[in-house]
């Protein structure tokens, strides 16, 4: 009887293991095993065979490196930040359910279906001096005719003032999907109970529906944060490789543009793991700040 | 404490739902007044506009006559008891509690005196560091009371507190309720679809269908002398049992018809009857108000179908005209399934409803 | 339960990361070559049809999608449709194609039968020794001759490896809008780059916006529009055997230099230059009047609206018309099951008629074969084809030595460095030390033999 019993309760405690073990072998092959490759590269000289930190010298030493880094730094704390705040503002919008709330969503929906490859097409050919941008300006007036913006002419400030924008124009409703899901699964008494209790639509908001939605709110910005990190795409059809350095773009450059150089492979294990290693701590870093590590009862 | 006027009240949603129609009532200060309904006939709605969460379509909504119908929820000084509970999750209970206390910028010392009587009152004095999640259901719904308690409203609102909580949880409870009203003596609406919650409860009970106003009046009133079939159907266990029958004159006599019995009415229920001008109607009357007889004494004998000891009482089942009336028996003498029983009506407890409208004629 | 999911999330991203930046394995597909019983009943013979054979041509040309669809459409369809044999055409880059190969011969499974390669890597694929003498296939035609002019590093010691099937070179093209700034008696077939420059500077000034295209993007093609003007100052002399291109330092060099800085210190670019990696659209929508670019831009540009355009051969300058040439040619690979049905494809896309249809359909690359001008007509590409021969036999001209360098993307970098800091952001002077710097890092990228 009791012998049975526990067999019962092993076979109960080992299912779940069970289940996870074919994702996990196949995890193990496929994801960790070349992961480990490239940590392992990483630290290796590519023609003795050595130990060598050269791959991490050459990174280091690369006069794109500091740019890169700055660069990234910045697009990751403005866009983050700023497509936090405006789909959050979006969801907020979009789940008073006001008339036309739906083809709103379907409209806000549309840039998220584009591969970021032809978002970066469409707003190229929309920014260059005859794009449909300048057009559209002088068609409501805001342009006087004759004249012309050159949006794709000047600073590094400018383009990553761009780059910002048009990636913000395109995650921007994933994280409100993100954001609305959280929002419509805050029960609607929850925050009612705060109107009638005395709240006006912010402190019901700061009190009530942003403590209901953090777990939300840091799923979302995790993955904002991650992706960040990681843009380069449109960077690249917009300026190119090189003009404006971002770090994933280096990974991509050494990796892609020129494979054959001989500190290419240096190069691209040295960003790689550089990459790797701040996103991590990107994350980490958030979710601390942002309290997730707190325990937390509730929700 | 309070008054409240709703005034032809109606609300819409969208262009064929009318959840609330025409729907006048005064409240008077002090007063436990419940809606009473089967669900879906309005009740919620009702009460989310009093509290300002739902928009008034048409009509006015007084407190303390003060017109509060475009007044937002935090201006109209209420608090509110949600059907589920609506105990917000990321704050202990103290804080719930507290929350719209700071909200009304009270000073600290006097916020912790308020939770902890309300706490107190409520019994949950030792719950007041954990999280909601930490709680069961009773708890929770303590913690809602406690909450919509300690901001002293105009009006306390309560939306089915009850339902969500197990029958004897839910009886011991309604006790608590009541006894914390005669203490704060605050004016109270209560929403409920459970007829002896609203009966015990009750200083007037309203009775709504489909959005209207069935009936008002008190728990007596709603009881014995239901305003339509349908409140005489809703109000008491065993329902009412509804009998057609036919009207007819004879030796100057008003005699209730039907193929089973023949019997005249009494003078006051004559009455009521003189100038009724159709043939048929439909009597009411209460299990309780048929009664055994012996053979002589009898409008009509039937053979019981089934009875039901309830030790304090028997419930008898015949079957009359193709339909099951049911009757309230003293315990004893036991009646067995199959004996034929003599039964006659109180007839000062019987009621005449119209067939077609289903008011009560009088 | 949310924290830990978005833990997880976060960790099968920063795992994800790392393996799209891990080295890729290489796929390696093998054909299984198809078998047929076929059950003879007693004596009878019964004919047994062939399966059908699919050769695999793989392309570091025609990756433009429409060039793509119009090889695949108006080529291979009737050569599949001639002989029963199905092409499969795959476009990939030039450095992938090379690696794809040779692990094919390493493993012995070759499934790549044909490949067509641009002709500065044709020593790559030479001297690995991945593709097959063709000089018995190629006597045997009688009605073509092939131009000598690519014939470097695709013969290699008298034997032919590679059969070049398409060139090009550069020209001008100019928005009719820019013929009114040209300079009084200058003839544009007769432009040289210095009236070129003058011309450019008339327009930035008479317009407010320079009008001149050159692909500021890195990477793209500015070192062969430079290549092509530094040829025409005199980078490459004639008779010498190696050739000087790509140099950044020369005297020649910094003469082409200063003329570009002239033009860039006078605002003559277009505004939005660094952000052009391709002069099609800027012509087409008019941002740009004027671009010395790869022939086939140029057919794209003048086929899409004659009237509003100009062509031109490349501009001169004192040691003639220089233009770097480039082309394309198909070689067999080493170890092919389907060596006869490859050697029909390459007759095939060899004949005169068919050699004039793939540079024409692909808006305008030069035939290869000399019986081909004998097919050209009168429409806009022809004239264009007729052009960009004119250059290719006259002109100074250049292959490009892709594989004296360890990586050309890297070479085209150094100068595409130094447009953007000495002539975009210059003051129109050439800066010595900027371009011996430059120098330096171009010899550094060289293979070390
Ligand atoms: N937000 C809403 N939108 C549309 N119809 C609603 C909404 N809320 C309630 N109703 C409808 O109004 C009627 C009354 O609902 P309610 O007040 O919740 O009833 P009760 O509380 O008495 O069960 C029902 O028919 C219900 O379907
Ligand atoms: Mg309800």
């Amino acid at each position: 009887m009791t012998a049975q019993r526990k067999s019962a309760h092993l076979g109960k405690r080992i299912t779940p293991y069970l289940l996870v073990i074919p994702v996990f072998i196949y995890y193990l092959i496929f994801w960790v095993q070349p992961v480990l490759q490239q940590v392992i590269r990483s630290f290796l000289d590519p023609t003795t065979g050595q130990l060598s930190l050269e791959s991490y010298r050459l990174v280091l030493t690369d006069p794109d490196f500091i740019p890169a880094l700055r660069n990234t730094a910045i697009i990751v704390v403005i866009s983050v930040t700023m497509e936090f705040f405006i789909a959050l503002f979006l969801a907020l919008i979009i789940k008073r359910d006001f008339w036309g709330a739906s083809i709103f969503l379907f409209l806000a929906m549309l840039p998220m279906a584009l591969p970021p490859v032809a978002v970066g097409a469409m707003w190229k050919t929309g920014l260059t001096t005859n794009g449909w941008l300048n057009s559209l300006l002088h068609y409501v007036g805001f342009l006087p005719e004759g004249e012309k913006i050159y949006w794709l002419a000047g600073s590094t400030w400018k383009m990553l003032a761009l780059i910002i924008i048009i990636d913000a124009w395109q995650v921007i409703p994933s994280v409100m999907i993100i954001l609305l899901a959280g929002l419509q699964n805050i029960p609607k008494e929850l925050e009612e109970a705060g109107y009638v209790f005395g709240g006006n639509y912010f402190t019901v908001l700061r009190k009530i529906t942003l403590p209901l939605l953090r777990p939300t709110i840091q799923t979302a910005v995790v993955l904002r944060l991650i992706a960040a990190i990681q843009i380069w795409l449109i960077v690249i059809v917009l300026v190119g490789f090189s003009r404006l350095p971002v770090l994933v773009e280096r990974i991509v450059y050494y990796h892609e543009e020129v494979p054959r150089l001989n500190i290419s492979p240096q190069m691209a294990a040295g960003y790689t793991m550089i990459v790797t290693v701040i996103v991590s701590l990107a994350a980490l870093i958030y979710l601390r700040l942002s309290g997730a590590f707190s325990r937390r009862e509730g929700g | 404490m309070a008054t409240l006027e709703l005034i032809h009240v109606t609300k819409r949603f969208g262009k064929k739902v009318v959840a609330v129609d025409d729907f006048s009532l005064r409240v008077e200060d002090g007063e436990f007044l419940v809606l009473l309904g089967p669900s879906g006939c309005g009740k919620t709605t009702t009460l989310r506009m009093i509290a300002g969460l739902e928009e008034v379509t048409e009509g006015r909504i007084l407190i303390d006559g003060e017109d509060v119908t475009d007044l937002p929820p935090r201006k109209r000084n209420v608090s509110m008891v949600f059907q589920n509970y609506a105990v917000w999750p990321h704050m202990t209970v103290y804080d719930n509690i507290a929350y719209p206390l700071r909200l009304k910028r009270v000073d600290k010392k006097t916020i912790d005196e308020t939770v902890r009587e309300a706490a107190r009152m409520t019994k949950i004095e030792e719950l007041l560091d954990r999280y909601p999640s930490q709680l069961s259901g009773g708890q929770q719904q303590r913690v809602a009371v406690a909450r919509a308690l300690a901001v002293k409203p105009k009006l306390f609102l309560m939306d089915e507190p009850l339902s969500n909580l197990d029958a004897k949880l839910r009886v011991a409870t309604r006790t608590e309720l009541k006894a914390i009203h005669e203490k704060t003596g605050a004016t109270t609406i209560f929403v409920t679809h459970d007829q002896s919650e609203a009966m015990s409860l009750a200083d007037r009970i309203v009775i709504m269908r489909d959005g209207k106003i069935e009936q008002i009046g008190t728990p007596d009133d709603v009881y014995h002398r239901s305003a339509s079939i349908f409140v005489a159907d809703f109000i008491g266990t065993p329902p009412t049992n509804f009998i057609d029958v036919e009207v007819q004159v004879r030796d100057d006599q008003i005699h209730l018809v039907n193929p089973y019995f023949d019997f005249p009415l009494n003078p006051e229920n004559a009455a009521k009857l003189r100038d009724y001008p159709k043939r048929e109607l439909i009597l009411g009357v209460r299990p309780e108000n048929i009664v055994l007889v012996s053979e002589d004494e009898a409008i009509f004998s039937t053979q019981c179908l089934v009875s039901e000891p309830q030790g304090s009482h028997q419930i008898i089942a015949i079957e009359l005209d193709g339909k099951i009336i049911k009757i309230v028996a003293p315990a004893y003498p036991k009646v067995r399934s199959g004996e034929t029983i003599h039964l006659n009506f109180k007839q000062e407890a019987i009621a005449f409803f119209d067939k077609d409208t289903g008011r009560r004629i009088e | 339960m949310n924290k830990r999911m978005t833990f997880a999330l976060a960790a099968v991203l920063v795992v994800s990361l790392l393996a799209a930046c891990a080295p890729k394995t290489v796929t390696v597909t093998v054909e299984v070559p198809v078998e047929r019983t076929v059950e003879v009943e007693k004596t009878v013979e019964v004919p047994v049809e062939v399966p059908a054979k699919t050769l695999v041509l793989s392309s570091e040309m025609f990756a433009p999608p429409a060039e793509q669809e119009f090889f695949i459409n108006e080529i291979l369809k009737p050569f599949e449709e001639e002989t029963g044999i199905t092409v499969n055409f795959q476009v990939i880059k030039g450095e992938d194609m090379f690696d794809r190969v040779t692990v094919q011969q390493e493993t012995g499974h070759v499934t790549t039968d044909l490949v067509l390669v641009f002709n500065g890597r044709f020593s790559w694929w030479t001297d690995a020794g991945y593709v097959l003498p063709l000089d018995e296939v190629v006597s045997e035609w009688t009605d073509r001759t092939i131009l000598p002019a690519f014939d470097r590093n695709a013969v290699v010691d008298g034997t032919r490896y590679f059969v070049p099937i398409s060139a090009d070179v550069y020209l001008t093209i100019a928005n009719n809008k820019a013929l009114d700034y040209l300079p009084e008696g200058v003839d544009l077939n007769n432009l040289t780059y210095e009236q070129y420059a003058d011309w450019a500077i008339a327009i930035a000034e008479g317009e407010g916006e320079g009008k001149v295209c050159v692909t500021g993007v890195p990477q793209k093609m500015w070192i062969y529009q430079f290549g092509s003007s530094a040829l025409s100052y005199g980078l490459n002399p004639a008779g010498q055997p190696e050739p000087a291109f790509p140099n950044v330092n020369s005297e020649p060099s910094a003469a082409a230099w200063a003329m570009w800085a002239r033009i860039g210190a006078a605002n003559g670019f277009m505004p939005t230059v660094l952000n052009v990696d391709n002069c099609v659209d800027p012509l087409m929508r008019e941002e740009a009047w004027l671009s010395v670019t790869h022939n086939a831009r140029v057919g794209q540009v003048y086929a899409s609206a004659e009237a509003q355009y100009t062509v031109a051969p490349a501009p001169s300058g004192p040691a003639g018309v220089g233009t770097i040439a480039g082309a394309h040619g198909i070689g067999i690979v080493k170890g092919t099951a389907n060596y006869d049905a490859a050697v029909q494809l390459l007759e095939y896309l060899t004949r005169p008629e068919i050699q004039v249809k793939i540079n024409k359909g692909t808006g305008g690359f030069i035939p290869v074969v000399a019986e081909a001008l004998d097919y050209l007509g009168e429409d806009p590409t022809d004239e264009i084809i007729r052009k960009a021969l004119l250059v290719l036999e006259n002109g100074v001209t250049s292959y490009l030595p892709i594989s004296d360098f360890q990586d050309w993307g890297a070479v085209k970098k150094v100068f595409d460095d130094v447009f953007q800091q000495m002539v975009l952001q210059g003051d129109g002077t050439v800066d010595q030390a900027l371009l011996d710097e430059a120098q330096a890092r171009l010899d550094a990228l060289r293979v070390e033999q």
